[in-house]
């Protein structure tokens, strides 16, 4: 039996010499590919994450499972195994796949007007926060300055002030030590972040351990949970929490041990930040704990964590994995409610002045300082009222966020 | 019912020892020593030694939660450490002054605030509820500092209206209150005016409406006879809730109005150490905390025939 062959291909005498000849040349066209393919590569992936597109066919793909169709198609790709580029919206859900919650609620989200508008607000204060944190506006914030002292919105001190200031333009006026309150303003926004982040996630946290551990468990976890609970809830909330920060800035030791840890030292929060983040954080868990507590209830005896114990998983992996995840949504509004709380719980504890050092720039320090320029004969309005303004327009935002956010999870209005 | 009342009064004991456990951690563990704070940094060993012998914070530790345990359970908290009066008496004063602030406030802006509702939910995505929804999250997002500064600066600094600071147990002491009032209802009305708004749309969405209507009932009897009646089980619950702590008063606005009360009370007591008076005043406030949530419960359980006490 003969094979014919016709396309066999035969070298010819020049085949040898050309690839001694060529060989460096494809050595670095190979290299050169790779390095293109691994830029390609590593643009998608930053492209899919930062601005996923959606599948024609099947519409989004949910978050994890964008990551991990991308990674892995991104190594086949780079691993010369396939020419496909790694697709911009990941892996593309299977026949008979549901989107899932999460993909519903960012759906119902992206559709809401309020929820763009107080997304872009809020994305705005943080990036005046991260700024002003990185010393790119505000930077002069600390600057106090001679004989530029309550100068009105607008206004440029005179002759008598130091040379290198006299032509400056104050937006927002100065403050009583001649600092620029529109720098005081921006750098407030920090502040206010810091707090709203640290306070809001140590306070859910707290919440969420020991809500989930007693409404999983039940039995004596569980008493011990709802008594720490009612107990707290007994006392009145800015009694319990003016009575924390209090006893907490009194506190030698906590305060020593603070100046030795990172966050000090290199993250440079400051001394009344912390104590504030730890006092509002250790005092308002309790809603989150309630909330968490009653859906785990709901949730211990569902077939699905039964089965989870049938087939022997760890309790811990039950409730992380899979209970937990079908409770979140209900944390994260709760975190953003607690966030509005903190920020707006500064104001309250630096008025009383158990919050921030006076030096430092918060908008509760500067309503707290206002309060008593109004009173003056002539009525210093704009630290008062730029502070009160900045916090009315974060506060909105997440308020308004929460709202949407709330509707978008809600599952009674799902269709 | 009485052996659901007692069970729940014996369960009111840990919360209290709860409450104990708490104000002493911070206040007798983890606070600084009251005696060098009350004599500065130049007091004498012997000052401060017979100092904290008269406090009683030589003593160690169990001892003192022995002593507090039992302040507790007779009542009677000692003096005040720092105007030396009997605690029971300063109870007695501040009480009223707060709640002279709080309780026709809190009358008022909860009446308010169910109207308001009512009326939200009735003509609900028109303009009116939109607009009534819109300020009341606005109204929310502004600092409760801002309200009070800008409220005594405007009206009693500005337009010269009202007094801007004092207080009168007599007819003519309105002119005092008028001012925290409105702040207070303003403070509030927001967030209650949401929460029984959506009460009401809940209400609303019920079977029963439909019946009723289905029945040829008129909108004024199904609005106030069926849905009102429904909604107030929520509504009362909440209300009896906050009740306790509008016997402790408004802390903030009591400092602003120079108002005599038990919120002013309390947060000098916190800054100046002032044991006995945060020790009653706190206790004092858990006790009403646990009455007034036993009456929630009974309540619910008599306006919702569906609730059993268990």
């Amino acid at each position: 039996m003969t094979v014919q062959s016709t396309n066999v291909y035969r070298a010819s005498w020049l085949a040898w010499p050309t690839r001694l000849f060529c060989w460096p040349l494809s050595v670095v066209l190979y290299l050169t590919g790779l390095v293109w393919r691994a830029a390609g590569a590593l643009f998608a992936g930053v492209a899919g994450v930062l601005f996923p597109q959606p599948d024609p066919d099947h519409g989004w793909p949910d978050g994890r499972k964008r990551f991990v169709g991308f990674a892995r198609q991104g190594l086949r790709y780079l691993a010369l195994q396939s020419d496909e580029f790694p697709p911009f919206h990941g892996r593309v859900r299977q026949e008979g796949e549901t989107p899932g919650p999460w993909w519903e609620a960012k759906r119902r989200l992206k559709k809401s007007h309020v929820a763009l508008a107080s997304t872009l607000i809020f994305v705005l204060y943080i990036y005046v926060g991260v700024m002003a944190q990185a010393g790119v506006v505000a930077g002069d914030y600390k600057t106090k300055t001679k004989r530029a002292e309550f100068l009105s919105p607008g206004g440029s001190p005179g002759e008598d002030a130091p040379a290198e200031i006299q032509d400056r333009t104050y937006v927002l006026g100065t403050d009583q030590l001649g600092r620029d309150v529109f720098a005081l303003m921006l750098r407030g926004a920090t502040t206010a972040l810091w707090i709203g982040l640290f306070a809001a996630t140590l306070s859910s946290l707290i919440g969420m351990i020991l809500g989930a551990l007693a409404g999983f468990f039940g039995g004596w976890i569980d008493d011990l949970v709802v008594w720490g609970y009612t107990t707290l809830s007994a006392i009145p909330y800015l009694l319990l929490l003016i009575a924390f920060s209090y006893v907490f800035k009194n506190n030698a030791d906590l305060t020593d041990w603070y100046k030795d840890t990172f966050l000090f030292t290199s993250w440079q929060i400051s001394l009344g930040l912390f104590i504030l983040i730890l006092a509002i954080g250790l005092t308002s868990w309790v809603g989150t704990c309630r909330i968490v507590r009653a859906e785990f209830i709901k949730h211990r005896d569902r077939d699905y964590v039964l089965a989870g114990r049938a087939m022997g998983l760890p309790t811990r992996r039950i409730i992380f994995k899979h209970v937990l995840p079908n409770v979140f949504h209900m944390v994260i509004i709760t975190f953003s409610l607690l966030f509005i709380g903190a920020i707006k719980s500064e104001v309250i504890l630096s008025f009383l002045g158990l919050g921030l050092e006076p030096s430092e720039a918060s908008w509760g320090n500067m309503i707290s300082k206002g309060a008593s320029e109004l009173l003056r004969a002539e009525t210093v309005w704009w630290q008062i009222t730029a502070a009160t303004a900045a916090l009315f327009g974060l506060v909105l935002s997440v308020n308004l966020f929460a709202d949407s956010l709330r509707d978008a999870l809600d599952p009674r209005l799902r269709k | 019912m009485w052996a659901y009342v007692i069970r729940r009064l014996l369960q009111a004991i840990p919360t209290v020892l709860g409450v104990t456990l708490i104000v002493f951690f911070l206040f007798n563990v983890v606070a600084d020593d009251p005696a060098a704070t009350e004599l500065g940094d130049k007091a004498t060993p012997e000052a401060l030694a017979e100092l904290r012998r008269e406090l009683g914070t030589d003593q160690p530790l169990h001892l003192q939660y022995v002593s507090f345990l039992e302040e507790t359970v007779t009542l009677d908290f000692g003096d005040s450490w720092k105007n030396k009066r009997p605690v029971g008496a300063m109870l007695r004063e501040g009480l009223v002054p707060s709640m002279t602030v709080t309780l026709p406030a809190f009358l008022l802006a909860t009446m308010f605030a169910v109207s308001l509702a009512l009326f939200c939910a009735f003509y609900r995505d028109s303009v009116a509820d939109r607009v009534t929804v819109i300020a009341s999250v606005a109204g929310m997002s502004i600092s409760s500092l801002a309200y009070i500064i800008f409220g005594q600066y405007f009206v009693s600094f500005e337009w010269n209206l009202l007094p801007i600071f004092g207080h009168e147990l007599s007819i003519r002491g309105f002119v005092f209150l008028f001012l925290p009032w409105s702040i207070w209802i303003a403070l509030t009305v927001g967030s209650e005016v949401r929460f029984f708004r959506t009460t009401m749309l809940e209400e609303m969405g019920q079977d029963y409406v439909r019946t009723a209507a289905a029945k040829g009932l008129g909108t004024k009897r199904i609005l106030f006879k069926h849905i009102l009646k429904n909604a107030m089980i929520p509504v009362i619950t909440r209300v009896v809730i906050t009740i306790p702590f509008l016997f402790v008063g408004s802390l903030l606005l009591e400092k602003f109005f120079g108002i005599p009360g038990l919120g002013d009370m309390s947060l000098q007591a916190i800054l100046e150490q002032d044991f006995p008076v945060i020790k009653a005043i706190t206790i004092f406030g858990a006790l009403l905390y646990i009455v007034f949530n036993l009456i929630s419960d009974l309540l619910y359980a008599v306006v919702d025939p569906r609730v059993r006490l268990k």
